[in-house]
Formats: structure tokens, sequence, C-alpha cells
């Protein structure tokens, strides 16, 4: 298409800014909504009116193919923000793409008014403006996706982070309570968070509470028994607690060797050899005068 | 590379320092070193300070837990200190397990372990 008819394009909405505004804002606020939200409302009528500015003024360049290029970058910019604004006010991405597409139809509509006596070149206009209103929506679809898509990332990472916690129960000790399966990642993840605190706080004992973990298989084991193997490397004991009665059967009945580790059934129990482990003794106050521990 | 290791005596103790990366020849030096320092001081045993090595091979590993074996055959007694933790997970995942071989955090607990002497292991209970 030529410059000419690009422009002529253009012209058609810019002459006709207002009415088509208008016309698109009154389809939008059909939306109930809408029609209870004065400031709603207001926004609205603000960010159309941004909208149309910036469209026109991108497309002034005679660029309407290429969105990535830089007389663009105001407009998709605006369309994210606008994405997040809508986003709060409570409507979804399909709702915000079928406004933009009233849009479009809007602005076609109002080229059939316009060029009455050329109408044969309606059809090649209505594809330039359906295409790059198309690209527009796709391209602030897609960008709201990868927002989003970029929180989940960062929610599971959070979730993994706080699914192996390390505590130093006393000085010395530290605890990692481990609820849920214990996969290859958390695994991993478990042994470079144990062995960074123990290093970080010169600990020589490591209780692995396995309480929260529903069941142990032989590679869940073989995950247990690395990390055990590489606490003990440097140089600090490992006591693993919390082995319940099915999980004492499965270990058995699966020919897992865990021999040369201490176990216990409760944390309690754990914390205890610990401490006989670093020589120290709980006492109750009243049996003897000094406070020990 | 070598002029990075170094066999000090410290009280009743040998203290070897690993460099980051040692080659076959380094380790050769420390094994000859270590042994031949037992042999010149009575020491209790021998604190390897591997602290700034950065990667363990099964080659290294069994240097070091041969060093051990002799050491211990000259009445000594060997503990590795200081390993780094990205260097315990790839050992442990090579499933070198460093038997024999006494592990502390640091070279102070190390020295610590050496001192209490061998009836409180720490490999027991």
């Amino acid at each position: 298409m030529k410059n000419k008819q690009k422009k002529e394009v253009l012209n058609i909405l810019k002459k006709n800014k207002n009415k088509i505004l208008k016309k698109w804002l009154s389809s939008i606020i059909d939306d109930l909504r809408v029609q209870d939200n004065p400031e709603l409302k207001r926004e609205l009528k603000e960010n159309s009116q941004d909208f149309v500015d910036l469209l026109i003024k991108s497309a002034s360049s005679g660029n309407f193919e290429n969105i990535d290029a830089p007389e663009y970058k105001p407009l998709i910019s605006f369309l994210d923000n606008y994405a997040e604004i809508w986003k709060d006010w409570g409507f979804t991405l399909f709702e915000l793409a079928s406004h933009l597409s009233i849009f479009k139809e809007i602005w076609i509509s109002f080229l059939v008014n316009e060029l009455k006596d050329k109408i044969h070149l309606v059809p090649e206009y209505s594809v330039v403006i359906a295409k790059l209103l198309d690209k527009l929506t796709f391209m602030m679809l897609s960008n709201a996706i990868k927002r989003r898509e970029k929180v989940i990332a960062q929610q599971s990472e959070h979730i993994m982070e706080v699914s192996t916690p390390t505590i130093e129960v006393w000085e010395g000790i530290v605890t990692v309570p481990l609820v849920g399966t214990l996969d290859t990642p958390r695994a991993q993840l478990l042994m470079e968070v144990l062995l960074k605190h123990i290093v970080d706080t010169k600990s020589s004992v490591a209780i692995i509470d396995i309480t929260g973990v529903p069941t142990i298989d032989t590679r869940t084991a073989q995950h247990l028994i690395e990390t055990i193997t590489a606490v003990k490397l440097l140089g600090a004991q490992v006591i693993l607690t919390g082995v319940r009665p099915e999980i004492a059967q499965t270990i058995v009945h699966l020919g897992i060797d865990l021999s040369g580790l201490i176990t216990r059934s409760s944390l309690a129990a754990g914390l205890r050899v610990a401490f006989d482990y670093l020589g120290l003794k709980v006492v109750k106050k009243d049996e003897s005068k000094e406070e020990k521990i | 590379m070598t002029e990075n290791l170094s066999i000090i005596k410290v009280e009743d103790v040998l203290l070897a320092t690993i460099p980051s990366d040692p080659d076959d020849e380094t380790i050769a030096k420390l094994q000859d070193g270590i042994l031949e320092s037992m042999k010149k001081y009575k020491v209790k045993g021998v604190v390897m300070d591997i602290s700034a090595v950065e990667t363990m091979d099964s080659y290294f590993a069994r240097a070091i837990m041969e060093t051990a074996q002799m050491v211990s055959l000259m009445g000594g007694e060997t503990v590795i200190a200081g390993m780094r933790p990205s260097v315990a997970i790839t050992t442990a995942q090579l499933g070198l397990t460093l038997k024999g071989v006494h592990t502390a955090i640091d070279v102070e607990s190390a020295m610590e372990i050496l001192r209490k002497g061998s009836q409180e292991g720490r490999e027991k209970k």
C-alpha cells in the first residue's frame, strides 16, 4: 500500500477521532461493571483517548506493519500498562482484547462512511487496519502472559525455598524439617542449602527430620544418603529423625542400607542424641542448682 | 602450582594446605612431604586444609585416602578440614566416601579432633 493511501486511512481516524472515541466508549460502557463505576468510567475515557493519540502518533510514520519498530514503543508500553490496570479493575485479558477488536470495527465502519465514492478501496484499507490492530492485540496479550508466567516462575522458586528451611535449633545443631515428597530438584536444593548453612554456622550436627515426608522410595533414599555423605564430608554428624513405623517398614522391605546412620523416631529423641554428641546435658532446675542448659 | 603447597608444624600437629586445583605432581609432592614431616617431627596427626580446593576427582580422593592410611601406619591420624559445600556435593554424587578419614568444618575444629585423640573418633556413635 502506498504512503498516500496510508495517510488517507489515518486521516479518517484523525478527522473522526472524537466520534470514534464516543462510539467506542459507549459500547464498552454497556458493560455493567463500568456503568456503576464513575471512577472507572473516567479512567476509561482518558485511556481510550491516550490510546488513539498514541496510535495516530505511531502510525504517522507510515509504518503500519512492523510494530517492533521504535515508533511503536510508547504505544506498546502504554498497552502493557493498560493491561495491568484492567487486571486490577477485574477485567480478563479476553475482555481487553475484545475491546480493542471493537475499536477496530468502529474504525473500519467510519472508513466505509468516508469512502462512499471509492468503495472499492475499503477491503484493502480494512485489511491494513485489521492487521495492525491484531498485531497490537497479540503483542499486548503475549506480553501480559509473559509477565504472569514470570510471576508463576518466581512463586515456584519461592515455594522451593520455603519448602527447605534450615533452622539452627541450638548452637552447633542445624535442623531441616522436610515436608512433602523429596524429588531430585528438591534434594539438590536441600543439599546445597543444608551444606551452606552448616558451613555458615560451623555446626557439627545436622538433624534431618522426615516426619512430613509421606513415603520413601529407593530414589528418595538415594538422595538422602547422598546428602548425608556430603554432610559427613564437611565434618558434621547427621541424625535422621521422624522415622515412622511405615517408613521403617518400607526402608527394610526395600533393602535400603541406612546402617552407619543415627536414626530416631522423633525429633526430640534426635535432639537428645545431638546434645549427647556435643557433650550437653538437659537437667531440671531444682535437681541441680547450677544452670546448665 | 607447587609453591602454594605448604606443610607446617603447629604445636603437635602437621598442617598441610592444598592449592585450589592440585595436579598429580602436587598431590605426589604432598604425600611425600607429609610422610617426611611425620618422620621428622613427632606429631599426633595431620590436618589437610582443602578449603581452597574447588574440584575433587576420584584420583585426588584416592590419594587422600591412601595418604591417610600411610599416616595411620606411621602412628598418626588425618583430618580433612574445610571442604567446600560444592565439593562435598560432587564428592558424594561420585560415590566417594573418604573412608577412614576424619572430616572437620575448619582447621580449628580439626585441631580439636586431633587433640582429643582417637578414642573419641567422630565416626563412632
